[in-house]
């Protein structure tokens, strides 16, 4: 029975990882991961252990000192549920390969562990980047006994699995219906993002019905409660209470029953999770791939066959194949929506008026390097423009035989991939004008954001160029194992990261100045990229991407 | 007319997957193009339409060389590659339109061809949905469909009647001679040797990217004097008997 799971997870996971292309530049990656993992490390703790320090001093005073822990297990458990909705949705569902595995004799719940492996590697690799910097900055200024690590390395391999599992169990319960109705793509995706909305406008209603003066009284009276503020902040999700509660009390005794109320949690999830894999996953996932029918009105004939120009009716060919993709429409449309969907939401969790206020508060010159890293780290990897080549697949043929002007084909393509991150960007910029910030810094920000977007895909368009995926079969392939978008945006992340550093810690206060430079560099970038573009990426270069 | 002239291809710089081939196909002649998998075949209609480059030689559509002109030329040919599963998440009617837009067709004439060529290959009932729920036989005709549309002088076909229902496949047949007796070129490979035997003017065997043959199949029987059927002297020319 633990052998057939283990084989079937060790094959899910070959099939995700593997490559059929020959791979003889993985060292390069290897020597990223060496360079860059430990370089992001260092920054953060840099960054973020004057900030929590502050934060635990000024709390110790009070003796709300757990207060800090219970965010982080809050903002933990907020990243792990948005990325869980995105992984478990391509893992269970847009991926078609599970298909091949239910003929096979197993039972449901192994094909679930089996396809759960990846999306909890995900969850796990979010906690080390969260969850390990803040667990040695805490345990070291609150000087910590050598039991605190224990408990975090148990709550670091526990928790991530609880947010999971809830969201696999919401999931399968909703997707259980899918399959009645009609269009069996758009459904998906529907009613993947409409679960992922739900739970966001419970949050943002629960939040919006908490009066101010109400919540100012209950604060005051947690205060004087031990603890008090952390179960009041960490009411709406119990396991964040008890896993601070553990680490917390990890010095004495008392710690123990908050760990084991964690792992109980921890049990009664994961059997939820096996019981709805039970009830509803395969249900869900039968039949999912069949077609609609239906004759067309000789007026919705008429209206799709209107005359375009080759470029128009190229964008909009690969716009729709995009949306109507679920693999696509999550990874290149969905995806970047979580980093503004997620400070959205941190606004709405805000409980004072911190945030609203943060755009008059921050020194300009701070506030605008802020938000120019902000969109380096939104718009630095673009879906949609490493794989503008890998999804046209099999089809890609049809680039090459019809008489497709070659500058219209590259001049569709980096625009498609240009406008969709504008989507994520354009709610991001608004949740800028509700924090106030001052409008000549906004202009400046969108400004240059608009033309490092612009470096960002024809970078992304290069890699996707000069290594391709073609060989696909299922769509969801073409994001598994590519690796090298995800290193090229942290290159750069820390090329502008370094920028941003250095100019923080300059001497110049005028932030026209600091525009200006930033401008400059951006700019210079693009056009060191876009003269590459145009002398290495040819007719030829696309006719020759198979050899 | 195609004129494939001296055209070499070597994928590794070491094997050449096409060996000096020369090959003529006439105006106004349906020419099959045959060999054993891996022969050659694709790798030269995929020089011939664009979508690998030449190493040597030239290969000109009309006069037009598709290496130093291929805008021009590739307006001039349609082509129905080997692969029919492309672009699954279009509609039948939204493919077709596609290829109507790119190769500029007025809104009436691609109006009145889509509803004849469709009703010819009965699927008119299924372009308002999407590609990916059709079967390979209709995927095939939906290919097919889109090279008629513009009309164009040549046309190159790869494995073209593969998954075609009778029906279809004879429909398919009579438009490829229609075409051909108004002076244009059909060009299109098979390893369906008795369709070639049945609708083929000429046809043309490579093996190893070498020519071996060209010319009517009397003269192919002529040559290696024997009245067998095409079957046997593809094989033993090809040295698969």
């Amino acid at each position: 029975m633990m052998r057939n799971t283990w084989i079937v997870t060790k094959i899910m996971l070959k099939m995700q990882y593997s490559s059929t292309s020959k791979q003889s530049n993985t060292w390069i990656y290897g020597l990223l991961v060496v360079i860059l993992i430990p370089f992001f490390l260092i920054i953060m703790m840099q960054v973020f252990r004057s900030i929590i320090e502050n934060v635990y001093h000024l709390l110790a005073e009070v003796n709300q000192e757990s207060m800090l822990l219970g965010l982080a297990f809050l903002f933990i458990t907020a990243v792990l549920l948005f990325f869980s909705f995105i992984t478990i949705l391509s893992a269970f569902y847009f991926s078609d390969d599970i298909t091949a595995y239910i003929p096979l004799p197993l039972h449901p719940h192994q094909l679930l562990i089996g396809k759960a492996a990846n999306p909890l590697i995900y969850n796990y690799l979010i906690s080390a980047v969260i969850f390990i910097p803040f667990l040695f900055i805490y345990g070291s200024i609150s000087n910590a006994p050598i039991l605190f690590y224990v408990y975090g390395l148990i709550l670091f391999i526990v928790f991530p699995i609880i947010p999971f599992t809830i969201v696999a169990v919401i999931l399968m319960f909703v997707m259980r219906y899918v399959n009645i109705a009609k269009n069996k793509d758009r459904s998906k995706i529907f009613m993947g993002a409409g679960s992922l909305l739900f739970v966001i406008l419970i949050n943002v209603l629960v939040r919006l019905n908490l009066d101010d003066a109400a919540l100012m009284n209950t604060f005051t009276v947690y205060m004087q409660e031990q603890e008090g503020i952390l179960k009041m902040i960490t009411m709406i999700f119990p396991p964040a209470y008890f896993g601070a509660l553990s680490l917390h009390f990890a010095g004495s005794w008392s710690g123990l029953p908050a760990l084991a109320a964690l792992l109980a949690i921890f049990t009664i999830t994961a059997l939820l999770f096996i019981l709805a894999g039970h009830h509803f996953y395969l249900k869900g996932v039968r039949g999912m791939s069949s077609g609609s029918k239906g004759k067309l009105s000789e007026k919705a004939s008429h209206k799709l066959t209107k005359e375009r120009s080759i470029l128009k009716t190229y964008i909009l060919k690969d716009i729709k194949i995009i949306i109507r993709t679920p693999a696509f429409l999550m990874q290149c449309v969905v995806q970047p929506l979580f980093f503004p969907v997620f400070i959205t939401v941190i606004l709405f969790l805000d409980l004072g008026e911190g945030l609203s206020s943060l755009g008059s508060i921050t020194a300009e010159k701070n506030l605008f390097l802020i938000l120019f890293m902000f969109s380096i780290i939104m718009l630095s990897a673009n879906a949609t423009a490493f794989t503008a080549i890998s999804r046209d697949g099999a089809g890609r043929k049809i680039n090459l035989f019809l008489p497709i002007p070659f500058h219209h084909l590259i001049f569709a393509k980096l625009l498609v991939a240009y406008l969709i991150p504008l989507i994520p960007f354009i709610l991001i910029t608004c949740v800028g004008i509700y924090v106030n910030i001052p409008i000549h810094i906004l202009i400046g920000w969108i400004g240059i954001s608009l033309l490092y977007n612009y470096l960002a895909v024809i970078i992304n368009f290069l890699i996707d160029v000069f290594s391709p995926k073609l060989h696909w079969t299922d769509e969801q392939e073409l994001f598994k194992g590519r690796f090298t978008p995800f290193f090229i945006s942290l290159v750069q992340t820390a090329v502008f990261g370094i920028i941003t550093l250095v100019l923080w810690n300059t001497n110049i206060k005028n932030v026209y100045l600091i525009m200006l430079i930033l401008l400059i560099a951006v700019g210079a970038l693009t056009d060191i990229a876009k003269t590459y573009l145009r002398k290495k990426v040819t007719l030829e270069t696309l006719q020759n991407l198979d050899s | 007319m195609i004129e494939i002239s001296q055209i070499n291809k070597s994928f590794d710089g070491k094997n050449q997957i096409i060996d000096n081939l020369t090959l003529t196909i006439p105006d106004g002649k349906i020419v099959g193009f045959l060999g054993p998998n891996g022969a050659g075949k694709s790798t030269t209609i995929n020089m011939m339409t664009g979508i690998l480059p030449i190493d040597k030689g030239t290969i000109t559509l009309n006069d037009i060389d598709i290496d130093k002109e291929p805008l021009k030329a590739k307006k001039i040919f349609g082509f129905v590659p080997d692969r029919s599963d492309i672009f699954l998440r279009l509609k039948g009617l939204e493919y077709l339109n596609f290829i109507a837009d790119i190769y500029q067709v007025p809104e009436e004439i691609r109006q009145e061809k889509i509803k004849y060529y469709t009703e010819q290959f009965a699927i008119d009932h299924a372009l308002g949905n999407y590609i990916q729920s059709y079967s390979h036989g209709m995927r095939q005709k939906i290919m097919v469909t889109s090279v008629l549309l513009h009309d164009p002088d040549i046309w190159i076909l790869d494995e073209p009647l593969t998954g075609l229902d009778p029906k279809s496949s004879h429909a398919l047949k009579r438009m490829m001679r229609e075409h051909a007796d108004k002076g244009n070129t059909v060009f299109f490979s098979s390893h369906g040797l008795e369709v070639v035997e049945q609708i083929c003017d000429e046809v043309a065997i490579i093996n190893h990217g070498k020519l071996l043959f060209y010319g009517t199949i009397e003269e192919l029987q002529a040559k290696y004097q024997t009245d067998q059927s095409l079957e046997n002297v593809f094989l033993e020319l090809t040295n698969d008997a």
